[in-house]
């Protein structure tokens, strides 16, 4: 099996480089100096040391396996520390609407699952725990930098980074077999280009085995995971400053028209859009749709809704300029409305030791994002002769894109994505102008 | 004042406290309220920040907000005729007696009682475009597929399907009311006159449900207003801003984008469309009383 | 089915509930010839058939077995039936919990709404007392606010009286709806004041006027006041949305739409939980029927 992590490729050594980083330097000293402060400081309230008691809630969404590992993780919190741990579900596409709401009520949940995206847009309103008082000094140390930075908010931990994943190509082998389509990409370098991916589709559509030759994932809150396309066409969507929007760019442009073409020539399912929760991943295993852009963290749900219904492979993204993938993947917070707040600050560390991170990525078929798993050998539990082409794809996530990603105005850009991507995609007489025009002024609005 | 009288205030105060007490709490003061949140800017955490008229500024030169309005419009536009034209004949149909007229009459009023969310969901198999029966249909037609959740058109056309199909009965039970009203005579009376089938419709019929046409239209456009329930299962207001309406999109500022404020005042101008409507049916019904 | 079978019990009594005063249809109406009637009956079966295919085809889904609901073209009629569609939805969904939630707001809104649209018709039609008209007259510009127009301070009343995730948060606001009290006034409007004179002279008060005099003729606009508000409560959708954030707490139509994003393509399970979402409903529809129609004559809604 391949290293998880290949070295040397540009995101995994951005996101181990850690001198690179002065926010983690940041909350290193801002550790130290509370550490000098005594451990007088502690709130008499929280106790986050011993036998713990009490219930508190985790608010996430997930598939079955996802729950299934949060469940199984929690029981063991409970057997340990003595605290239970209510895992609480919620459709994805409403996760953000009901936590803002029960925020707003001062009702929040003690700790909830949110998305290196997501995350700093919550740290802005001030409803996370800053866990700086409540770790030791070297947990920092134990994460990949890159996304122990995401989870940091002005130089303080707000969260705790969970697992990271991405997207691949799925593809149905019989249908390829039927358009004469025989290899795939093999290595991450021999990637389709963006012309050898619109040929392959070509091909699918006019050997018809399904409906569509193709979806992407763009669904919702997952809209940003066309900067893959973008990033890979040679785009960047802020200025290297990241001050301002730049997608005025040719290379932007060209990336938009890509994928507008799509749908144009018959190539992508037409009712797979951004703004409805149509996601591609129910209909890949209705044979419906030939090849699917998708997260590795639902291998498990295709792989029980296919069965033996047929044949499926995965293979790289396609490149352009250049290769890219979107930083995927999710933290857990803690809420300063927490009703438990040191067992819920308990249960957030527990859920990202070594043992716990690398069964839930196991179970789950994501990403460890700790240090000492990054080389270990894990044990997918399903289909893990699939996990190797992720994990490779993983590292072409490109630096600005991760530091994009990760801003505080994130979530507002994502929504720029969600609210202007349908209407370019699906109406044929949309113009690229007024789309990057649309974006632009959405995305600025948002910085 | 009599004793006598003196006891129906009381008792007038009494039996009316409690419509006052709720109408008070939950529907004077947040209309109240809702104009000074109008004039705030808020996420829903933190503070509410005053920024007078930005809201409204802003909603002027909203492209989705005047989509949103257009849609509205175009949506009211075309299925209060529909909804009219279909709950007459539907009532028509059904008037005078025939076998198992009851059954029909029910059968008609049956997808009025269903909730907005179950319709959609049953119209979302009915228009999927992969496995939807309806594709499934116009294929064996020999006509193309019609992608009803990825084509502007064709996603109105589906919430327009659905919305119609929610309302062809009550439209009917409306009319039969008015039309059991009409006496007898009056048919018979036409009927020397040579007036029969489609010229009794239009000269005695129609003349003498024109008051309840006028409730019916003024009432469906209200309803037209409001429309969510369906496209928020069948569409979510796309693809694009195709099918989102104006309630929806208060809806989404307020719960999915964090602008409260800025549904507020969205809310605020729904409002002051909805009173214009309410008072025009109020005053025209009225001088319909007096004639 | 049980639902068509109430329905062609009732049909020959439908009109009589509420107007009593009124002759039985038929003597009423113009002869007809026999060609005509057949017409209107091939017409309305051709109508009804269209309007209800949908419904055949929750039916048809729902009872559908998955491997033969992916394999198009999906034919008309079922090649097998399979319940196997109910099991895993109802097993792992708090299914029962969201129509006992639903039930119970539907039930205790009723009761409210009766309570209080029966005493303030009633005192806004019949009884003198200072602003009365005034007051009416503001109740009723609200008759048409949809509830998007007040729903951001709403939520915040419903946060401040704690009531967020409770079945009372989602009922009490919706009291103040001005149909109700529209209805019940323009109901007692049109009872005679004779009565009331009446009961007065023979030393009754006002409370028991209405409670031993008017209510008990008041049957007609009970009922209808009972179905209207069950079917707007039970089907109410956004503000439940809004209120209900614990899964544990939805309703049918908040539970079915979380359901909408939980199964995606697998429209058996989907279906089945909507048709069982509507069973309810459907069944109350068959039962009271000729209140639902008779309700529109008499609400002053012509």
């Amino acid at each position: 099996m391949e290293p998880i992590f290949v070295k040397g490729a540009n995101v995994m050594s951005y996101l181990n480089r850690r001198a690179f980083l002065s926010a983690s330097t940041a909350a290193g000293i801002a550790v130290a100096l509370s550490a000098c402060g005594g451990d007088s400081e502690e709130d008499a309230e929280v106790i986050t040391e011993g036998q713990l008691s009490g219930e508190v809630t985790l608010t996430t969404w997930g598939s079955d396996n996802e729950i299934a590992a949060f469940e199984k993780i929690a029981a063991d919190f409970k057997t340990q520390r003595g605290a239970s741990v209510r895992v609480e579900v919620l459709p994805y596409d409403q996760m953000r609407t009901v936590v803002d709401r029960r925020l707003q009520a001062d009702d929040a949940p003690d700790l909830f699952r949110v998305g290196y995206t997501d995350i700093n847009g919550y740290a802005k309103t001030g409803v996370l725990v800053e866990l700086t008082d409540y770790l030791d000094d070297d947990f920092s140390a134990q994460f990949l930098p890159g996304l122990w930075e995401a989870c940091n908010f002005e130089g303080a931990p707000i969260g705790v980074p969970h697992h990271t994943d991405t997207s691949a190509l799925a593809y149905n082998k019989s249908h390829f077999e039927k358009a004469g389509i025989t290899e795939v990409p093999d290595t991450l370098e021999n990637a389709w280009t963006w012309d050898e991916f619109t040929d392959v589709l070509v091909k699918l559509k006019e050997a018809n085995p399904g409906s569509s030759p193709f979806a992407f994932n763009y669904q919702l809150f997952g809209a940003y995971r066309w900067f893959n396309t973008l990033f890979q066409g040679g785009g960047t969507v802020l200025t290297d400053d990241f001050t301002a929007a730049n997608l005025d760019t040719p290379e932007a442009r060209r990336a938009l028209e890509f994928t507008q073409g799509l749908y144009t020539d018959g190539l992508h399912a037409p009712s797979v859009l951004v703004k409805r929760p149509t996601y591609p991943d129910a209909i890949f295993p209705t044979e419906k749709i030939s090849m699917i852009q998708t997260g590795d963290f639902l291998i498990p749900s295709l792989d029980e809704a296919i069965g033996d219904k047929f044949e499926w492979g995965v293979t790289y993204l396609p490149q352009d300029a250049g290769q890219a993938a979107d930083l995927g993947g999710n933290a857990v917070v803690v809420t300063e409305q927490a009703k438990n707040k040191g067992a819920a600050i308990e249960f957030a560390k527990f859920l990202v030791t070594k043992e716990n991170m690398q069964y839930f990525c196991e179970q789950t078929t994501v990403l460890p994002v700790r240090e000492d798993l990054v080389e270990a050998k894990l044990a997918y539990a399903s289909r893990p002769d699939l996990m190797p082409v992720f994990q490779q794809q993983a590292t072409t996530m490109p630096e600005a894109l991760i530091k994009t990603s990760v801003l505080a105005g994130f979530p507002a850009i994502n929504q720029a994505l969600i609210d202007n991507m349908d209407q370019y995609l699906s109406d044929p007489a949309a113009t690229t102008d007024s789309v990057v025009q649309g974006l632009t002024s959405s995305i600025e609005n948002a910085l | 004042m009599t004793k006598a009288a003196k006891v129906e205030r009381w008792a007038g105060l009494v039996l009316a406290s409690p419509a006052l007490l709720v109408f008070t709490v939950f529907m004077f003061v947040p209309l109240v309220l809702t104009f000074w949140y109008s004039l705030n800017s808020y996420s829903g955490f933190g503070d509410l920040e005053f920024v007078g008229l930005e809201n409204y500024t802003t909603i002027v030169s909203d492209s989705t907000f005047w989509r949103a309005a257009i849609n509205t419009v175009v949506f009211t536009a075309v299925t209060v005729p529909m909804g009219i034209a279909l709950g007459l004949g539907a009532a028509l149909l059904v008037n005078r007696w025939m076998p198992g007229r009851g059954l029909f009459r029910g059968l008609f009023y049956v997808p009025v009682v269903i909730s907005g969310v179950a319709s959609g969901v049953i119209f979302l198999r009915l228009f999927d475009p992969l496995v939807g029966i309806l594709n499934q249909l116009a294929n064996s037609l020999g006509l193309p597929s019609v992608d009803w959740q990825g084509d502007e058109r064709a996603a109105m056309v589906s919430i327009i399907v659905v919305s119609t199909w929610q309302s062809i009965g009550f439209g009917m039970v409306v009319y039969l009311a008015a039309l059991q009203g009409i006496p007898r005579e009056v048919y018979e009376a036409g009927t020397v006159d040579g007036a029969v089938g489609w010229k009794r419709l239009r000269h005695i019929t129609w003349p003498l449900v024109a008051p309840t046409t006028f409730f019916l239209v003024v009432y469906a456009i209200i309803q037209s207003f409001q429309v969510f329930d369906s496209v928020y299962v069948l569409t979510r207001g796309g693809p694009g801003n195709a099918t989102t309406f104006l309630v929806q999109y208060a809806y989404e500022e307020g719960f999915n984008q964090r602008r409260q404020g800025y549904a507020a005042a969205i809310g605020v101008i729904i409002y002051v469309v909805v009173l214009i409507f309410t008072v025009l049916q109020w005053r025209l019904s009225r001088t319909r009383d007096e004639v | 089915m049980s639902t068509t079978a109430a329905l062609s019990q009732t049909q020959d009594t439908e009109e009589g509930a509420i107007q009593p005063a009124k002759p039985a249809r038929e003597e009423g109406e113009l002869p007809q010839s026999k060609r005509a009637i057949w017409i209107r009956v091939v017409i309305a079966t051709v109508a009804v058939a269209v309007l209800m295919f949908p419904m055949y085809w929750m039916l048809r889904t729902a009872l559908g077995s998955q491997t033969e609901l992916s394999n198009l073209p999906v034919s008309l009629i079922p090649q097998d039936w399979t319940w196997s569609n109910f099991v895993q939805p109802w097993r792992d969904y708090p299914f029962a919990r969201w129509m006992t939630n639903s039930i119970v707001i539907a039930v205790v809104s009723v009761i409210l709404t009766l309570a209080i649209n029966l005493s303030a018709g009633y005192a806004f039609a019949k009884l003198n007392f200072p602003f009365r008209d005034l007051i009416f007259l503001l109740i009723i510009s609200t008759l048409m606010v949809p509830v998007q127009v007040i729903m951001i301070p709403q939520f915040q009343i419903v946060i401040d009286l704690n009531l967020l995730n409770s079945n009372w948060g989602v009922i009490l606001p919706r009291l103040a709806e001005a149909f109700g009290l529209f209805m019940a006034r323009q109901f007692f409007l049109s009872m005679p004041d004779e009565l009331i004179e009446a009961a007065k002279i023979d030393g009754a008060g006002p409370f028991r006027t209405f409670f031993q005099i008017i209510l008990p003729l008041s049957k007609p606009l009970i009922a209808s006041l009972i179905i209207f508000t069950f079917m707007w409560r039970w089907n109410e959708f956004i503000w439940p949305l809004i209120v209900l954030t614990d899964s544990s707490a939805y309703t049918l139509p908040v539970g079915l739409q979380f359901l909408i994003a939980q199964f995606g393509q697998d429209y058996g399970a989907l279906l089945a939980m909507t048709l069982l979402s509507i069973l309810p409903m459907l069944l109350v529809f068959g039962i009271f029927q000729k209140y639902f129609v008779a309700g529109v004559a008499t609400s002053g809604l012509k």
